[in-house]
């Protein structure tokens, strides 16, 4: 017996190894490129779209003569870690490890550093700030404190931690690392963890702005509640995530980025509260192994015109958003020329809004200056959102010239359309664009139009549709009731029998169940091959032509090997599982039975999804969701007959159904997993035969 | 029992069918030795070599004369080994370094006598576990003299590595050659050698001076010396042509990332009235060009040539790791190079390009002016993206972006609207649709009929109309019947294939494709209508194969490649080579995907179009970046008139939202109704305005600033070039904001 089983499981293996490997080729692709230069993008569906390029490198500061921060390192920044620039794009550079601050003129040449040369013992400056008069402020992290500067970098005064009970030693350390002022009141802002620490001239405390409200979910709740004390403190308190940077504007908002998962851009107004868009900015990416990393921004830079830069660390890309949190661009890269970065440290905008991009790993500063395109796409941005839709348009129009395919582009084409009751051009633009809620709203006004325009006879085909379709049913159950009795007689071929059992399974489920265990000893195969091969034609059907509105696949997405597995593998696992449970729980239901009964469980898919492809195509968003419930009462409908099929198949209790059904479920769990180990192992075995494979080419040769 | 004699049965057949697999993988012979005598009507640089005359023993310190021509004398000074060759005529010398007493005290004595080496070899001792590199400058070296007919040859042995290489130093009419001789190489020990690096300070520039070097990075760049800057600390080396190939990701990343390749084996430098222009003339395919910038202490700008004398590549080990394997036997011949020195006027990198053109047409490696064909037009050249494939529920599926009619209907509009000469490529045309490789000669059924295509290939061919077919045959894809790993994928000499992570891209063996396309393509080519072949990668991309007993070397491949250009030419086909490495140039009727820039490398100062200043006027080019792809067209037309480039643009029936499911990534406005009146406009423009000059070789290229070009042409035009967006002033001559101007002689 053993013997068997493991001929029967060597078997399987190899199966598995050959169908694992006819999917490995199919599935495998190959990224194709030209060589055009591009930025990119992200469509609603985090898609990226490639764009022409946006930001151009047009400088770089590196050797700067006159610097002599250290023997053998002439000119050279060491490990930059923040910047800023005045009003007269005089440039400040915190030189962290050279222990310096510089002040460069617009054309980088070196106008006054700050260094221990000089008497002012900086030690790891971290952030610095410029007033209106010239005077700097430093981040002096490694002295922990506010170093004040006049604009020739003499010592002015310094700021230490104010004396206040509210900053709690174990939660926050007074260790200044992005510093910046409000011009307003004049007082010195400082990141502190979770926080904004205030300072006035008098360095007394001013007060904390922009703390987070801490979400509480209800796992947390119930281990605060019935965890043990270790438990508590393995979970430990939940506390606002800390923000990273932060920049003050001329019109003192703060824009900050922090490290939270979501919503990691602030801007704080000055009662402390966040009033930028919630969402999740930056795109997510994975580690080889598969572990998810969260885009980390490092510093916010605001353009005058109100464009909001981030610059991420883990991909040392710049994501460029506008006041409403829409992204415009993504550009930059790790890489070792210019327009890509070894690790960014900060950036900030000139007057002239060329953008500033500070390398602390190849100690250097790149300016970029935006593309004529990207100034189009800023432009009609900021006219759009001003509600300044005409102007905006000629705008979009040219951008939508130069990139045919860039998403805020055509959405905002189809909502100014929309606007202009323009709904034909706002449809193709909304299809471009793939928006499904603007789509659905162009097709409710074009219906409504429809309606308007046509009433009488839309009002009468309408008529005329529902009383076909009623009497149609009112046909079919009599003919159903006729069917009961016609059913398996001798004049009956199979595939009429089928057919009538379909309807009867529609109209009377429990009669066609009895029926099927009347005659459980009459095979009848159509119900078995050709149902579930209607399921994947009609989700094959359905993938291909719902409207793409209601849509949860687009058909470039589908993998045809996929959409058929999981119709056949729950099909043939769940009539199996069913099968086998029942015999060792004494049921009279035969193999056949379980196949037919789960086969005829499928005719409410069969025969509404294409009634369903059909409403589709008429569906607006606003009834997406009636669509979409409607199809969830399809699969339940087919559950609850599966489960009635268990019942009255096999005459046994409620209880003990539910039983089977619940074992049945645990059952093929198990046989998926075992499935996916076999995957997993067979995946290795492929793996080493394509190594050997290789190895052979080579050898042959 | 029953079962013992299944079982036995079962252990024999498993046991034979193992044997059988193992004795045809190691006994098989794919196909007989590879035979390059067929490709050896098309060599590559080869020059004689200098002829030993006598051997000299020289002992003197202080400079000795060691050969001496009508213009040139050079002189060596054995105590210090530097040698420096005088012009006659105008006293200017050029030395190979410096003296070691040139120096201050922060210089170590090492580096100092690196600055004058002549030959410095990197090595490797796999037993000792040790790296390093000597040079003759700096390590107990012996040095032996011997005179060459117009020259020396210097030869040096370093007994501590008991390793042996000479270099060759004869002069000519316009500089001298330097020549390290592969015969003379000797390894006698446990060292190899992986590299020869080849007078490393020869034309150096001091930082802080008034010039540049020039360096072959894409269309060319320089690095400004005149800065008082310091810091630049790392060395620039690139591979001539393209890197050696061993991950097609990485190369695919770095093409991404805007890395270019060198495409002409030049490099130089000028300072002040003095400067010199070289080339590798024999060799290139394993040479490579360094720069070495000025750094903290050291403060000289140095470019030199060196050759991969052994290949080193990494490849994963049993734990993951990766480790690196040195090549064992080297395949390379001798390295020889040519410094054509200049004075003067011609000191600058229009002169380097004034006088490597006439180099380059003296040697037949480009077409000479008389023979340079004259266009009566400037052409339009137009990309037509036709199939392509999308992932479909079905799997992969040809998507038409414009089909065959459309494409001539496209055409027909651009004539009826005045666009008389257009270069086209049909990108696509074939049934895996466009960069879906191998590609084939079969036209796709979804585009239109091979009737259609016939039509529309005759039809759009004349005198000042070209259309092309794009073929490649380079690239391959797993899972094409186009395609067999076992036989035409290239490897290594670590014998894998060269690939990518997915294991599914390949690079083909050209010696296969060539026969390929000579046997079989050609004839379904002209069957089709085809008059003119467009070469994807030829041209680009050079890869050698370590199949055994069918070994093909970076140089056989680029002979492989000329051969395959030159046959399709001499087979009536108009051939168009992609990005142009300068061995394809003497065989392209017209290159196309040209670069405009550099790699945008943050060492050098500024990009340059040496590349288009050396070959404009002789061969008809296209940029790479095309007019519907940028982010700002006025620009990138500017950018085309510097850089001497037709008006290019690639375009579809379809728009870039119908390319969402599909592997091309970077292009977002092909349609052409979108762009149909940019085109035509640009068209008419430019042979209004630049017909005259089109045919004219440059002269000279000069920064008046940062933002305004003046470049001279042959027959005396001048073209201002204004990047601004303010209008400027050159003299009498007002050039309009983000415009050009063109004065006539």
């Amino acid at each position: 017996m053993n013997r068997v089983r493991n001929r029967v499981s060597n078997k399987t293996i190899i199966l598995m190894i050959i169908v694992f490997s006819v999917i490995n080729i199919l599935v495998s692709t190959v990224a194709a490129k030209t060589s055009i230069p591009y930025d990119y993008t992200l469509d609603s569906a985090n898609n990226r779209i490639p764009i022409p390029k946006t930001y151009e490198c047009v400088g770089v500061i590196s050797n700067i003569s006159d610097y002599f921060p250290d023997e053998g390192t002439a000119g050279s920044l060491n490990s930059p870690a923040d910047i800023f620039i005045d009003a007269t794009d005089n440039i400040y550079i915190a030189d962290s490890n050279n222990n310096a601050v510089l002040k460069l003129n617009p054309d980088g040449e070196l106008v006054a550093a700050v260094t221990a040369a000089n008497g002012i013992d900086l030690k790891y400056p971290l952030g610095l700030y410029v007033d209106n008069e010239g005077d700097i402020y430093v981040a002096d992290n490694g002295n922990k404190r506010i170093l004040h500067l006049d604009g020739t970098g003499d010592y002015v005064e310094e700021f230490i931690e104010p004396k206040t009970s509210l900053i709690n030693q174990e939660l926050a350390v007074f260790d200044p690392t992005k510093i910046a002022m409000n011009s307003t009141n004049g007082y010195l802002y400082m990141i502190l963890g979770k926080q904004f620490l205030t300072i006035d001239a008098n360095n007394k405390f001013r007060g904390f702005i922009g703390s987070e409200k801490v979400s509480v979910d209800l796992a947390y709740l119930l281990f605060q509640l019935l965890g043990s004390e270790t438990q508590k403190v393995k979970v430990g308190k939940r506390q606002p995530v800390p923000y990273n940077n932060f920049h003050i504007t001329k019109d003192n908002d703060i824009y900050a980025v922090s490290m939270s998962r979501t919503n990691q851009i602030k801007q704080i107004n000055s009662i402390g509260n966040n009033i930028y868009n919630p969402g999740f900015y930056g795109e997510m990416s994975y580690e080889d192994d598969g572990t998810p990393v969260y885009p980390f921004f490092v510093d916010v830079a605001v353009s005058s015109n109100g464009i909001i830069t981030l610059a991420e660390q883990h991909s040392n890309k710049l994501y460029q958003y506008d006041n409403l949190g829409n992204l415009l661009t993504v550009f930059g890269g790790t890489g070792d020329n210019k327009g890509r970065f070894g690790v960014i440290s900060s950036i900030a905008y000139d007057s002239k809004d060329r953008l500033y991009v500070v390398d602390s790993a190849r100690n250097n500063i790149q300016i970029f200056e935006a593309t004529t395109f990207i100034k189009q796409v800023q432009d009609a941005t900021i006219l759009y959102n001003q509600g300044r839709y005409d102007e905006s348009m000629a705008i979009w129009k040219k951008v939508n010239l130069t990139a045919s395919n860039y998403p805020n582009a055509l959405s905002s084409i189809a909502k100014i359309n929309f606007k202009q009751k323009n709904y034909k051009e706002a449809l193709t633009s909304y299809f471009e664009v793939k928006d499904k809620t603007g789509y659905g709203k162009v097709i409710e006004k074009l219906r409504f139009e429809l309606y308007l325009n046509h009433f009488t006879p839309i009002a009468l085909l309408s008529v005329f549709i529902i009383g076909l379709l009623l009497w149609l049913l009112a046909f079919l159950y009599r003919k159903c009731e006729k069917a009961e009795n016609l059913l398996y007689k001798n004049s009956q071929t199979k595939f009429r029998a089928f057919l009538r059992m379909c309807l009867l399974m529609f109209f009377h489920p429990v009669r066609a169940l009895d029926l099927v265990k009347k005659h459980r000893d009459e095979r009848n195969m159509y119900p078995v091959i050709l149902l579930p091969l209607m399921v994947i034609i009609e989700r094959l059907a359905s993938i291909l032509f719902t409207n793409f509105t209601v849509s949860s696949i687009s058909p470039g997405e589908a993998n045809l090997m996929f959409e058929v597995a999981i119709v056949i593998i729950p099909y043939l696992s769940l009539a199996v599982c069913v099968y086998g449970i029942l015999s060792i729980l004494s049921g009279e239901m035969k193999f056949y039975e379980g196949f037919a009964a789960t086969a005829y469980s499928l005719t409410p898919f069969v025969v509404l999804t294409p009634l369903m492809i059909l409403v589709s195509r008429v569906v607006s968003n606003a009834e997406a969701s009636i669509f979409y419930s409607v199809q969830k009462l399809i699969y339940l409908w087919v559950v609850v007959l599966i489960v009635t099929a268990v019942y009255r198949l096999n005459n046994i209790s409620v209880r003990k159904t539910a039983l089977v059904c619940l074992l049945s479920i645990a059952g093929v769990a198990v046989i998926w997993v075992v499935a996916l180990l076999i995957f997993a192992f067979t995946s290795q075995i492929v793996y080493f035969i394509k190594e050997i494979n290789l190895e052979l080419i080579g050898l042959s040769r | 029992m029953k079962s013992f004699r299944f079982k036995v049965i079962v252990y024999v057949s498993v046991a034979a069918i193992l044997g059988a697999t193992l004795c045809w993988v190691l006994l098989r012979n794919p196909e007989a030795i590879t035979d390059m005598s067929k490709y050896r009507s098309v060599e590559i640089g080869t020059v004689k070599p200098g002829e030993a005359a006598a051997e000299l023993n020289l002992q003197y310190s202080g400079y000795e004369v060691v050969a001496e021509n009508s213009r040139y004398r050079m002189e060596l000074d054995a105590t210090e080994v530097i040698f420096r060759i005088t012009d006659k005529s105008t006293g200017k010398i050029w030395l190979n370094g410096f003296p070691a007493d040139q120096y201050g005290d922060t210089v170590i004595p090492k580096t100092k006598r690196q600055l004058k080496s002549i030959c410095s070899i990197s090595y490797s001792n796999a037993t000792a576990g040790a790296d390093g590199a000597v040079s003759n400058a700096a390590d107990d070296v012996i040095t032996a003299y011997t005179a060459l007919e117009d020259g020396i040859e210097i030869s040096f042995t370093f007994p501590a590595y008991e390793i042996k290489a000479s270099v060759q130093i004869y002069l000519d009419a316009t500089g001298f050659r330097a020549r390290i001789p592969r015969e003379k190489i000797e390894e006698n020990g446990e060292y190899y050698i992986l590299k020869i690096d080849l007078m490393e300070s020869f034309g150096s520039v001091i930082q802080g001076s008034d010039g540049y070097i020039l360096y072959p990075d894409g269309s060319g760049t320089l690095y400004d010396c005149s800065s008082s800057g310091s810091g630049n600390s790392f060395t620039q080396t690139d591979s001539v042509y393209c890197n050696p190939l061993n991950d097609i990701d990485k190369e695919k990343e770095r093409k991404s990332s805007g890395y270019k390749s060198i495409l002409m084996p030049y490099f130089g430098s000028s300072a002040g009235d003095r400067g010199f222009i070289s080339y590798i003339e024999e060799g290139s395919d394993s040479a490579n060009i360094s720069f070495n910038p000025s750094g903290a202490f050291i403060k000289i700008n140095r470019v030199y040539p060196s050759i991969t004398y052994r290949k080193i590549m990494s490849r994963l080990g049993p734990d993951k790791r990766e480790i690196f394997v040195t090549e064992k036997d080297s395949k390379v011949g001798d390295l020889c190079v040519k410094y054509i020195l200049l004075t003067d006027n011609d000191a600058d990198y229009s002169g380097m390009a004034n006088h490597l053109r006439d180099y380059l047409m003296q040697t037949g490696r480009l077409p000479a002016l008389t023979s340079a064909k004259k266009l009566e037009q400037i052409p339009l050249a137009l990309e037509i993206l036709t199939g392509v494939q999308t992932d479909t529920l079905f799997g992969k599926k040809g998507l038409s972006m414009t089909t065959y009619a459309q494409t001539g209907e496209i055409l027909d509009l651009l004539q009826e609207n005045g666009v008389d000469s257009v270069y086209s490529i049909l990108l696509g045309w074939q049934k895996e649709g466009y960069m879906q490789y191998p590609s084939s000669s079969t036209p796709a059924s979804y585009l239109g009929s091979a009737k259609e295509l016939k039509d529309l290939l005759v039809h759009n061919t004349d005198a000042a109309n070209k259309m092309f077919l794009l073929t490649n045959y380079i690239n391959s894809m797993q899972g094409s019947d186009l395609f067999n790993k076992q036989d035409d994928a290239i490897i290594s000499f670590v014998k894998l294939p060269i690939t990518n992570k997915a294991e599914n891209e390949f690079y083909m063996n050209i010696d296969r494709q060539f026969n390929k396309f000579s046997s079989k393509d050609m004839a379904k080519y002209k069957k089709l209508g085809a008059t003119g072949l467009a070469f994807d990668g030829i041209g680009e991309i050079i890869v050698s194969d370590y199949t055994k007993n069918h070994i093909i070397t970076r140089k056989d491949s680029m002979l492989i490649e000329a051969s395959m250009a030159k046959l399709s030419k001499e087979s009536g086909f108009f051939t168009a080579v992609q990005i142009g490495n300068d061995y394809m140039l003497p065989y392209a009727d017209y290159v196309y995907n040209l670069y405009d820039s550099d790699s945008n490398l943050f060492v050098f100062s500024r990009e340059i179009p040496f590349y288009q200043l050396v070959v404009h006027g002789l061969i008809p080019y296209s940029c790479d970046i095309p007019g519907n792809m940028t982010s700002d067209f006025q620009l990138q037309k500017l950018k085309w008139v510097e850089y001497g480039s037709m008006p290019y643009f690639l375009v579809s029936d379809k728009s870039a939202n119908d390319l969402r499911d599909t592997e091309i990534e970077d292009i977002f406005s092909p349609r052409f109704s979108d762009w149909k009146d940019a085109i035509i406009e640009t068209y008419k423009e430019f042979n209004q305005r630049l017909l005259p000059i089109f045919n004219q070789t440059v002269v000279e290229h000069t920064y008046i600033n940062p933002q305004l070009v003046e470049m001279v042409y042959q027959s005396g035009h001048k073209v201002y070039i204004n990047y601004s967006s303010d209008k400027m002033s050159v003299g009498s001559n007002e050039v309009p904001a983000m415009d050009y101007l063109v004065v006539e002689p």
